[in-house]
C-alpha cells in the first residue's frame, strides 16, 4: 500500500508509538557531559550519571538542560574511579546479588592506593553516592586501625597544627588510648 | 583566625592544582563532621581517641564524638575472672572514662555510653549522672561494684534516654519502688536488667503497667532472683498491610525470650502478626515448659497458620484458652452444613495437613476453652480437629458470645448437636456449652 493511500488519522496512530520508541532508545543511549574542576570533560551514560544524587537533582531542577554539568569540587582522577564504581553498581541494580556485590566492592577498594581512597571520599560525598561512601569509609577505617598517629597523618595528608608541647599534653591526656599500638 | 588562614591557603591550592597531586589530600579534613564521625564510628574506641592527636580539627571531632563504646576495649568474659578484678589496670582504666567525659565538648550530646568495669558505686553513679547531663540516649553498663549497687535514680527522669542496659556482675541490685520508677522513663524503648534482687518485692506486677514505660518495646530481664510473678502489658499493633519485618521480628524475639515460661497469654494481635510470614516464625524456640496458653485473636481464616504454629511450638501444653474477638469488621463465615454433609472445609483440610507436626501437642492437651464461640467455620473446624485427635482431652468448654434472635438460637442448637456427633479420640472428654454473660 502506498503512503498516499493512507488515511491521515491512521498515519498519526502509526507514527506516534514509533516516535516514542525513538525517544526511548535515544534516552537509553543518552550521554551526559560532566566537567571536572580541572576542566576535563567526561561523557557518561545517563544511567551512570543518575547514580550521582547531586547530578540527578540538577536534572530534576532543569530537565531539558543539555549543557555540560560543571562539577567544581571534583577532580578528574578520583572522578574516573568513581565512575568505574558506579558502572559496576548498575549491574547489580538489574540483577541484585548481595554476595557478588560485596565481592566486587571489596575488589574495587583492594586495588586502590591509600591516596585513591582518600581522594574519592570528598567526591563521593559531594556527589552523594551513599553506597560508595560506605564502602570507602569502611576501607579507610580498616587501613588506619591500630596505626600510629604519624601513619594516620600521612595517610590522610593532615598538617599537624599542634605545637610539640600541645601534642605531648594530648598524648598524656589520652594515655589510655596509646597502649598496645602496632608499629607501622 | 586560624581557620581563615587555613581555608584561604586551601583555596589557593585548589585553584593552583590543575592536576592530581598531593595538594588535594588535606581535603579529607574539610569534610563535614558527620562524614568523619562515620569513618571514626567504624573504628574501635581506642583508635578514635588516638585521632585526637592528629590536628586541632581532629581533636574537636573526638571531643564531640557521640558514641563512647568502651566495650570495644575489653572482651566481655574477662571481667569476672579474678586477675582482672584485682588488677590495678582495671581501676586505672575506670579513671579514664571519667576523664574522657570531663574533657568532652560541653555542648555536644552523647548518643551512647557503653562500658564494662569493676568500680565503686559512687564512681559508677558519677559516670551515669554525667552521661545523663549530656542527654545520653543509650546507656549500656556492665559492672562489678566492690561495695554495693543501688538503682541509679538519675536515669529515671531522663527525657533523652532510649536504651538502658544495666547489668550487675556483682553484687546485684534492687529496684526502686514502682511508684518511683513508674513516673519516669518517658522515652525509654529498651530496658535490660540483669542480676536484680527481688526477694522482698518478689513480684513485678505493678511495674510494667499500661501507663508506665510508655515507649517500651524491648524488655529483657535476666537473673532476677526471687521473682515470682511478672506482668508486662505488651502492645503489638498491626497496621493493615504495613507489616514490617521488624515488627514480626520483635514479636518473635519477645516470644523467644519467653521460651521457658509455664503460662503465656498473647493478646494484641500476636496471632495475626505470626500468621503473616511463616518463614521467619519457624526460627522460634519451642515453649517446652508451657502448660497454659491463652490467645486472643480475631480468628479469621488467615490466622489459622499462626495458631497452628503456636500449637506446634507448645508440645506439652495442658490448657488452651482461645478468646475470639468478634469484630464486625472481620469477616467470618458461618458453619453451615448438614450433618450428613461429608465434605470437609478448607480449614479442616488445613488442620488435617498439620496433623503430623501437631501430634505432641494433641497428645498432651487436656483442657480447651474457647470464648466468643459463634459457630463459625473456623472455630467449629478447630473444635472438630481437637476432638478428633486429642487423645488425652478431658474437657472442652465452648462459650457463646451472646444470645441472638430465635433463628440464630435454632441454628446454634443444630451446630451443637453436630459437634456432639463429631468423632472423639478421648473417651474421657466432655463438652460444656456456656453462655457468657458479657
Amino acid at each position: 500500500m502506498s503512503s498516499s493511500a493512507e488515511n491521515p488519522t491512521l498515519t498519526t496512530e502509526i507514527t506516534k508509538p514509533s516516535t516514542e520508541i525513538a525517544t526511548e532508545t535515544a534516552q537509553s543511549a543518552k550521554k551526559i557531559n560532566l566537567k571536572t574542576s580541572d576542566d576535563q570533560i567526561f561523557e557518561v551514560e545517563e544511567s551512570v550519571a543518575m547514580e550521582f544524587a547531586t547530578v540527578k537533582s540538577f536534572f530534576e531542577d532543569a530537565p531539558s538542560s543539555t549543557d555540560t554539568v560543571p562539577l567544581p569540587n571534583v577532580p578528574a582522577k578520583p572522578f574516573s574511579q568513581v565512575i568505574e564504581f558506579c558502572k559496576e553498581q548498575i549491574k547489580f541494580k538489574a540483577n541484585p546479588d548481595e554476595t557478588e556485590k560485596k565481592k566486587s566492592n571489596s575488589e574495587f577498594v583492594k586495588e586502590k592506593t591509600n591516596e585513591d581512597l582518600v581522594e574519592m571520599i570528598p567526591v563521593a560525598n559531594y556527589l552523594e553516592i551513599k553506597d560508595l561512601l560506605d564502602v570507602l569509609n569502611q576501607a579507610v577505617a580498616d587501613r588506619i586501625q591500630n596505626r600510629s598517629v604519624e601513619y594516620v597523618r600521612s595517610f590522610f595528608g593532615i598538617d599537624n597544627d599542634f605545637t610539640s608541647e600541645e601534642e605531648a599534653l594530648l598524648r598524656e591526656e589520652h594515655a589510655w588510648a596509646f597502649e598496645d599500638v602496632d608499629e607501622d | 583566625m586560624v581557620m581563615e588562614t587555613r581555608s584561604t591557603k586551601r583555596k589557593k591550592l585548589w585553584f593552583a592544582s590543575n592536576h592530581e597531586g598531593d595538594n588535594d589530600l588535606d581535603r579529607i579534613t574539610d569534610l563535614p563532621d558527620a562524614i568523619l564521625h562515620h569513618i571514626l564510628l567504624l573504628l574501635p574506641l581506642k583508635s578514635i581517641a588516638q585521632t585526637s592527636v592528629l590536628s586541632q580539627r581532629w581533636r574537636s571531632l573526638w571531643s564531640s564524638f557521640p558514641d563512647l563504646d568502651f566495650n570495644t576495649m575489653n572482651p566481655s568474659k574477662d571481667i569476672c575472672s579474678t586477675p582482672m578484678l584485682k588488677s590495678k589496670r582495671w581501676w586505672s582504666s575506670m579513671d579514664f572514662i571519667a576523664n574522657v567525659l570531663a574533657l568532652r565538648d560541653k555542648h555536644s550530646d552523647l548518643r551512647a555510653l557503653r562500658f564494662r568495669a569493676h568500680l565503686s558505686f559512687s564512681h559508677l553513679n558519677g559516670l551515669i549522672r554525667r552521661a545523663i547531663r549530656c542527654n545520653v540516649q543509650e546507656l549500656d553498663v556492665e559492672v562489678a561494684t566492690g561495695d554495693y549497687f543501688n538503682f541509679p535514680r538519675g536515669v529515671i527522669m531522663s527525657e533523652s534516654l532510649r536504651v538502658l542496659k544495666l547489668r550487675s556482675r556483682y553484687p546485684g541490685f534492687r529496684l526502686l519502688p514502682s511508684s518511683v520508677m513508674n513516673i519516669g522513663f518517658q522515652s525509654l524503648h529498651t530496658l535490660s536488667l540483669s542480676l536484680v534482687i527481688l526477694y522482698e518485692q518478689s513480684s513485678l506486677l505493678d511495674l510494667f503497667t499500661e501507663s508506665s514505660f510508655p515507649c517500651l518495646k524491648n524488655l529483657n530481664l535476666d537473673a532476677c532472683f526471687g521473682m515470682k510473678h511478672l506482668k508486662a502489658s505488651v502492645g503489638f499493633s498491626l497496621l493493615h498491610e504495613n507489616l514490617s519485618v521488624e515488627k514480626l521480628q520483635s514479636v518473635c524475639n519477645f516470644l523467644s525470650g519467653l521460651s521457658h515460661v509455664h503460662s503465656l497469654t498473647l493478646e494484641s494481635q500476636c496471632v495475626e502478626i505470626l500468621s503473616n510470614k511463616n518463614d521467619i516464625i519457624n526460627l522460634l524456640h519451642p515453649f517446652n515448659n508451657l502448660k497454659v496458653l491463652e490467645l486472643h485473636t480475631g480468628f479469621e481464616k488467615n490466622n489459622v497458620p499462626g495458631l497452628a504454629f503456636l500449637f506446634r511450638s507448645s508440645p506439652t501444653l495442658h490448657t488452651l484458652i482461645l478468646k475470639i474477638i468478634n469484630d464486625l469488621k472481620i469477616e467470618r463465615r458461618q458453619w453451615n452444613r448438614d450433618l450428613w454433609d461429608l465434605s470437609t472445609s478448607a480449614e479442616e483440610q488445613y488442620w488435617e495437613s498439620q496433623l503430623q507436626t501437631l501430634r505432641p501437642f494433641l497428645d498432651h492437651l487436656k483442657v480447651v476453652k474457647i470464648h466468643g464461640f459463634l459457630e463459625c467455620e473456623n472455630e467449629v473446624s478447630l473444635a472438630k480437629f481437637l476432638l478428633k485427635h486429642g487423645k488425652d482431652l478431658q474437657e472442652m468448654t465452648l462459650c457463646a458470645a451472646k444470645f441472638c434472635n430465635s433463628k440464630d438460637s435454632l441454628r446454634r442448637q443444630k451446630v451443637r448437636s453436630q459437634i456432639m456427633g463429631f468423632s472423639w479420640a478421648s473417651s474421657n472428654a466432655k463438652i460444656v456449652f456456656l453462655l457468657s454473660s458479657s
